[in-house]
């Protein structure tokens, strides 16, 4: 299971209204007719999460080694999408995969 | 010498001087077809020269084209070009493949494509047209010799102006100016591809979907192929993202990382995680976050990192230490021992480390730590063992107090001084001592929890049952009023209400009180609104009648027993009332003056199953004479008026009342119109031999035997499980040993070793695998039955061994022979 947090957005010292404003603004932004795995993944974070009891739950019983995303999620979050520079282009148009 | 080694061994291993040429020539093209291109290229340069041929020529080419993609996909450019221009060199007639040129401008050699192009007229138009295709994109890569050389009229210099001016303005975001220049661009353009590539990346982020859809219509061999696999390679979600950039090339890795907005220290941390490999040991990871500590935060890594030391625990415990991390803390140490505990499934060592953790925290915890978050987290570790293994889902208290379920009872009970505002805890606490009739302790649970959640449907509920329980029928009757007022319309605590009560007036009859039983049934009757519980009631006052008073309680239940119809179903009513009372029922109807139920065809018989139905459902037993009355009322039942469906659910409700000769009946009746079907042949032969199936005859057996062959064609597992259950019963097999140990020096073919195998995989399996003619099956199956396992095995092998000799008879046996012996004729 990826990172709750990570997947929301957030800090975990995030409370019941923050575990919700981040799932509602993150549905918006993936609804399921668009990203049918995302807003599976934001739903499951949410119910993980949406309760003290279920963030505490999830700090004491959550096993889950932390994944490559979760490392990469945290170290370095995504940004907003950038277009590629023409030299990247160029490169792939010449055969550089 | 290692390299003269290595050629010998090479040349050993083709050997080709020692094949025939149309062996060399097998083997070859089999190399080319399975894409070990070298190989068929020394098979094909060999057979041209012994024997030369235009279509070992083509042959070659193709095995050349092949090696020369494979070294490209390598980006062993060089080496690719080398290999094409072998090719080339085969012969004219030898078709030019486009991917050479791809090849020749991917290496910036623009001038020797062009001049094919200039000299094309050999090409095939779609060749050509590729060709073209492949310039337009060397000229969007900056190749400018490309529209130079070309005609001013060729379409690759006429729209190449439009096709830069959209690169340069999809790249400084400038939407306006790039639709205008992609609208330049005619349809029937080399410059197409290009243009349905920019229109797809238009709609990212925001429409992946309609990027996708642009995007799979570029051809496999689209000069601008490596831009699309870039584009995909953005849109995949996030997981499967990872997944596939360690096989994609880095630049098509760049593109679609900044597609995805993926800054820069990202893209590094990725590369380094990708150099640990695909699934890196725990350990390495551990040290993966050691490094990045600043960049992950020191506190993350320290608590995420402690899962990493799960699959090593206990060695892994020094770990951290060795990264000079600290040794593990107390908490850490017990909460470890806790989370190891539940991976080894170790039930006591749940409990008992969980336990342990909490301790650890209340005492290191501060002082009024109840009910707050420090708190919450204590009897969240308290009641991880239940939450985990379910202790008290099902259980009674066992009263012993070292037991598992009191124990976690106790930390459940402990764990509400913590975190009291958990209801489920109560719930549970409360249904697992009423298991046990602790009323004691259930009321003390359910007056904390009814002042916490006055309003709770679940614990009124549970406060209704457990007034009914012990016959608290006023307190029952309020806790009911206020579900009710809360939820008008919940049927189900009525009907518990009017069962309550009529099982007290049923009470009350054995100590000769029907004065009792009257006030009880009056009081049931407050709250019926069912048709089904009136009629209930009804049955328990004319009962009550006929006890004190035969002369006015006959009439009155003749009269109910005529208004529910009069068939069977209607004295089914009165005979499950009846027997609640324990009246005989000979007695009871010849007291009421009710002859044998007229038949009431179909929907009569319909209405006695499901009043049987309901009666077990709701926990009613069958006793005493109601078996023998329903047999005989069942015996002209027109079962054959019954669906399919509906017979079936028949059966199964006198499987449940152990009705055989009714179900028997209905089974046969179902026979007759649906031969053979595999449940009727179950319910069939189960309810001719219940409890017994040795006395059932052979022939019974080959039909069940048939109806299991029958239901695994069907793919009827239940049917299928439940015969395979009774021939199994059947078959001679006390226990299973374990499976016979397979290998080359193994005694795997004698007959011990085959009954070991029957008893694992069963007769019939192995039957099939050997594919055995059903005659010969039928005898096996027989032999096994009547002589044992052991006496099938040594007949199988046997006649495997008779078999073997007729299709070799100048094999030796390496054992003994047994005398042949026939399997047992029927």
């Amino acid at each position: 299971m990826s990172d709750p947090y990570l997947t929301l957005g957030l800090g975990e010292d995030a409370d019941d209204a923050a575990v919700e404003a981040a799932y509602l603004e993150g549905i918006k932004r993936f609804p399921p007719e668009r990203d049918a795995h995302r807003f599976e993944t934001l739903r499951r974070a949410y119910e993980t999460l949406r309760t003290q009891r279920g963030r505490l739950a999830y700090e004491l019983f959550n096993t889950s080694p932390p994944e490559a995303a979760d490392l990469l999620d945290r170290a370095a979050p995504i940004d907003a999408s950038r277009r590629p520079e023409p030299e990247l282009f160029a490169a792939l148009l010449r055969g550089d995969a | 010498m290692p390299k003269k080694t290595k050629r010998r061994l090479l040349r050993g291993k083709f050997a080709p001087d020692k094949l025939s040429p149309a062996d060399i020539e097998r083997k070859a093209q089999e190399d080319s077809a399975a894409g070990r291109y070298r190989e068929a290229i020394t098979g094909f340069k060999q057979l041209l020269k012994q024997e030369p041929s235009p279509a070992r020529r083509l042959a070659l080419a193709d095995a050349y084209a092949g090696r020369a993609r494979e070294l490209a996909a390598k980006d062993m450019l060089k080496e690719a070009l080398a290999i094409w221009e072998n090719r080339a060199g085969l012969g004219e007639d030898i078709a030019f493949d486009p991917e050479h040129a791809a090849l020749l401008l991917r290496m910036g050699r623009v001038e020797p494509v062009l001049d094919l192009f200039a000299s094309g007229n050999t090409l095939a138009p779609p060749q050509r047209d590729r060709l073209r295709s492949l310039l337009a994109a060397a000229y969007l890569s900056g190749a400018d010799l490309v529209v130079e050389r070309l005609p001013a009229d060729d379409p690759v210099v006429l729209h190449g102006a439009s096709a830069r001016a959209a690169l340069t303005a999809y790249c400084a975001a400038e939407d306006a100016a790039l639709q205008s220049a992609l609208a330049a661009i005619p349809f029937r353009s080399p410059y197409r591809d290009w243009v349905r590539i920019l229109k797809a990346l238009q709609h990212l982020p925001d429409a992946p979907h309609e990027a996708a859809g642009l995007l799979a219509g570029l051809g496999e061999e689209s000069a601008f192929r490596h831009l699309r696999q870039a584009a995909q390679l953005a849109l995949l979600p996030e997981a499967s993202f990872l997944e596939a950039i360690p096989d994609a090339g880095k630049t098509s890795v760049r593109f679609a990382c900044t597609l995805r907005g993926w800054p820069q220290a990202r893209i590094a941390l990725w590369e380094e995680l990708d150099r640990l490999g695909g699934d890196p040991r725990p350990d390495t990871r551990l040290r993966f976050m050691n490094r990045h500590r600043e960049a992950l935060g020191t506190d993350w890594v320290r608590r995420r990192g402690l899962r990493l030391l799960l699959p090593g625990y206990p060695a892994s415990r020094r770990q951290l230490a060795a990264l000079g991390t600290g040794p593990l803390s107390k908490g850490e140490t017990l909460l470890l021992a806790a989370w190891d505990a539940e991976r080894r499934e170790d039930l006591w060592g749940e409990q008992e480390h969980w336990k342990r953790y909490a301790d650890h925290l209340i005492r290191e915890g501060p002082e009024g730590t109840p009910e707050t978050e420090y708190g919450l987290r204590i009897a969240l570790a308290l009641r991880r063992c239940d939450q985990v293994a379910d202790v008290l889902g099902h259980e009674a208290p066992s009263g012993d107090p070292e037991a598992l379920d009191m124990l976690v009872a106790g930390q459940l009970e402990e764990s509400l001084t913590w975190d009291p505002d958990d209801r489920d805890t109560y719930l549970r606490l409360i249904g697992y001592y009423r298991r046990g009739k602790r009323r004691k302790d259930v009321r003390r649970l359910l007056e904390q929890a009814r002042v916490r959640w006055p309003k709770d449907m679940q614990v009124l509920e549970a406060a209704l049952d457990t007034a009914i329980e012990s016959g608290a029928f006023k307190k029952a009757a309020g806790i009911a009023r206020e579900i009710l007022a809360l939820d008008s319309i919940n049927s189900g605590v009525r009907e518990r209400l009017v069962a309550a009560h009529l099982a007290h007036a049923r009470k009350q009859i054995p100590k000769g009180r029907p004065d009792l039983a009257r006030k009880e049934v009056v009081q049931a009757g407050e709250w019926a609104r069912s048709a089904h519980a009136r009629t209930e009631i009804d049955l328990v006052a004319g009962l009550i009648a006929l006890i004190e008073d035969a002369e006015t309680g006959a009439p009155t239940l003749r009269d109910l027993v005529e208004r529910l119809g009069g068939g069977l179903a209607a004295h089914l009513a009165l005979a499950l009332a009846g027997q609640a009372l324990s009246f005989s029922l000979p007695k009871l109807f010849k007291q009421v003056g009710l002859g044998k139920p007229t038949p009431g065809g179909r929907d009569d018989l319909l209405a006695v199953l499901a009043r049987l139905r309901t009666y077990l459902d709701g926990g009613g037993e069958i006793t005493g004479g109601l078996i023998p009355y329903l047999t005989k009322a069942l015996t002209d039942a027109l079962w054959h008026e019954l669906s399919k469906s509906e017979t079936e659910a028949a059966c199964e409700t006198l499987r449940r009342y152990g009705l055989q000769k009714a179900r028997l009946d209905a089974a046969h009746a179902a026979l007759k119109r649906w031969k053979g079907e595999p449940l009727f042949e179950f319910h069939a032969f189960e309810a001719k031999c219940p409890g017994n199936p040795d006395d059932c005859s052979d022939k019974d057996i080959e039909r069940l035997e048939a109806a299991l062959e029958r239901a695994q064609e069907e793919g009827d597992t239940r049917t299928e499980q439940r015969i395979g259950k009774i021939l199994i019963a059947i078959g001679p097999m006390p226990f299973l040993p374990p499976p016979p140990a397979v290998g080359p020096d193994s005694p795997s073919t004698g007959p011990e070793a085959l009954a070991a195998l029957i008893r694992v995989i069963g007769l019939d399996r192995i039957l099939d695998t050997l594919e055995m003619p059903p005659e010969v099956k039928r005898d096996l199956k027989k032999l096994a039955r009547q002589q044992g396992t052991e006496a099938a095995a040594e007949a199988l092998t046997s006649l495997l061994r008779m078999a073997s000799d007729i299709i070799d008879p100048e094999a030796d046996s390496p054992t003994p022979r047994p005398p042949p012996r026939r399997p047992a004729g029927p």
